[in-house]
């Protein structure tokens, strides 16, 4: 076990070089411009790194490294869509439209492309209210995700390690604003890559070499718990019986854990934005794409090889050595297995996965606060004149960006307090899916069209945005027992029987936004 | 393929090509992207952007 006044002071070290980055970054951040896209500028290593350490999160790491430990090392093929959809797709289908798009037409953020690229105030306003209600759901989750880790490596008390953790974040986010929270990130992403690549390398010595170590856990095949092989499951290194419950279970998180909603999520979007020109991005590809595969391949597999590891050590696989709890797998192996120095590092990794997201979060939030909703509503014709601004050349303001960063702070630590246990999974997949649902289809629409119709984007957005809630609040009976709005009118938690209750609601709001979408596109060409 | 998972040695200790194509397909992905970016490293400057 390492001594915890060294991780501590491993992790105040860490602090100050985040802090000393957000010093620098906050002397550069003149504007509004600078606050929300850094002068769209940004070296392509920064965005690479930047967009991957975003996009991978703790739950990336652990949590799926836990299912690899479960399920075995069939989850690769989630890092085959990371690559695929999450990077290549991303940025050379998406990324380098929405660049050209949104530097054409002085956009900041993704409300702003759309409200610009539609001519609608309803889509600004629209789009933004969605993200402020539903994005700090993931940003508690995250929140919430990272103070256990911090409660449970450093011994601090639950609350402590929530408003630390929560306050050093702002701090940088506040002051430094996208700029900030991109170079952080890229400190944060070579952090993560020295983490990963360490843990690979230790796993395979320790296990007697790459063949040998794949050897032992497919020999282990007949060690899979009875529960498990019944529903399918073959062993580690072999996929599961086709069409078996354990292979839904197995795809379902692949498409889930991707989440399609990648393409259209705003704090990932805004990257491109920040890139001067499409060369940017082209040289942004190579270090997003092997980061991603890095920091996927080496935790996925690293998670089926931990049953090696445990059975050799204590005669038992790993599901075993945490009483069925996955999340704790990941870490035990780290702290038994390693050696101190890559306990840190990989402690010092999960805190750079937690805080590159949320960081990403708060200002996405900030913006859509500070930027499409305040300053656009303040120089409302309805607003009352003493606090009606004008419009000047540059309308976004820093102070406008970093209050409604600092109120979307607050809003998250408060959710973060509310949110009952085990909320981690739910509230990012239910933020994934409304990104999906809402925003997708409008905004590849917007990209892709020469002239988007508005009617189509409005109808998409109500009914995506709509059908995904009632799902939500009235079927999946995930969420909707713990909503109890159904319970409330109905007296049933689920309106809909099995197997309704257990389909997520992506899987009915997305196509419904997507033939709201084509009716819209229809109506608007007779 | 559920014969050779008992029976043959596999690739790497891994005989399941569903398992195997996974990992080739994402290493390889991988390499397309920093193949992309090799390629296309001059193109779509501040004039062809």
């Amino acid at each position: 076990m390492v001594d915890v006044l060294t991780l501590a002071a491993f992790t105040a070290l860490y602090v100050g070089i985040l802090l000393a980055i957000s010093f620098i970054a906050y002397r550069r951040t003149k504007k509004g411009e600078d606050y929300l896209l850094a002068g769209r500028k940004v070296h392509p290593a920064i965005i690479g790194l930047s967009y991957g350490s975003t996009f991978i999160s703790t739950s990336a790491i652990v949590g799926f490294g836990g299912v690899a430990a479960q399920l075995g090392m069939g989850i690769i093929w989630l890092t085959v869509l990371c690559i695929g959809v999450g990077v290549l797709i991303a940025f050379i289908v998406y990324g380098k439209r929405t660049r050209r798009i949104g530097q054409r037409l002085g956009a900041v953020t993704l409300p702003d492309l759309l409200a610009k690229r539609y001519n609608s105030n309803f889509l600004q306003y629209g789009t933004s209210v969605i993200i402020l209600a539903s994005m700090p759901l993931y940003s508690s989750a995250v929140l919430i995700g990272g103070s256990r880790f911090i409660e449970t490596t450093l011994g601090i008390d639950y609350t402590t390690a929530l408003l630390g953790f929560a306050l050093i974040t702002a701090l940088y986010v506040v002051f430094g604003g996208i700029l900030a929270v991109m170079y952080t990130d890229a400190f944060q992403g070579g952090i993560m890559v020295f983490g990963m690549v360490a843990i690979l390398i230790i796993t395979y010595v320790t296990l007697g070499g790459v063949t040998g170590a794949h050897q032992e856990l497919t020999d282990m095949a007949s060690l899979v718990p009875a529960g498990l092989a019944g529903q399918g499951m073959t062993g580690w290194t072999s996929m599961p019986e086709l069409g078996s419950p354990i292979w839904f279970t197995l795809i379902t998180i692949i498409v889930m854990g991707v989440g399609i909603g990648v393409l259209a999520q705003p704090q990932l979007v805004v990257r491109y934005m920040t890139a001067k020109d499409d060369r940017s991005l082209n040289r942004a590809i190579p270090v997003g794409g092997l980061f991603i595969l890095l920091c996927t391949g080496v935790a996925f597999t690293v998670g089926a090889l931990t049953n090696v590891y445990f059975y050799r050590e204590n005669g038992v696989i790993s599901t075993s050595m945490v009483s069925g709890n996955i999340d704790q797998i990941i870490p035990l192996f780290i702290n038994t297995a390693m050696p101190d120095v890559v306990v840190i590092l990989f402690m010092l990794t999960l805190l750079a996965a937690a805080m590159s997201t949320l960081s990403a979060l708060f200002h996405s939030m900030g913006s859509a606060a500070g930027h499409d909703l305040w300053t656009h509503l303040g120089s409302c014709r309805l607003m009352p004149s003493s606090i009606r601004k004008e419009r000047t050349g540059d309308c976004s303001s820093l102070r406008a960006n970093r209050t409604g960063t600092t109120i979307m702070i607050a809003v998250s630590i408060g959710l973060a307090f509310l949110m009952p246990g085990s909320i981690i999974a739910r509230a990012t997949a239910m933020f994934m899916g409304l990104s999906a649902a809402a925003f997708l289809p409008l905004f590849t629409l917007a990209i892709f069209s020469e002239r988007p119709s508005v009617l189509a984007a409005k109808l998409s957005l109500a009914v995506g945005t709509g059908t995904w809630f009632l799902w939500t609040a009235f079927v999946h009976i995930k969420e909707s027992s713990v909503l109890g709005i159904s319970k409330a009118l109905f007296g049933t938690d689920a309106v809909l029987a099995s197997p309704w209750t257990v389909v997520d609601p992506l899987v009915i709001a997305l196509p419904a936004s997507v033939i709201a979408l084509i009716i819209g596109v229809l109506l608007d060409k007779r | 393929m559920r014969e050779d998972r008992n029976g043959g040695r596999g690739m790497l200790g891994i005989d399941d090509p569903q398992i195997i194509v996974g990992y080739a397909l994402a290493i390889g992905l991988g390499l397309m992207c920093l193949a992309y970016g090799i390629l296309h490293w001059n193109d779509g400057g501040e004039n062809g952007g």
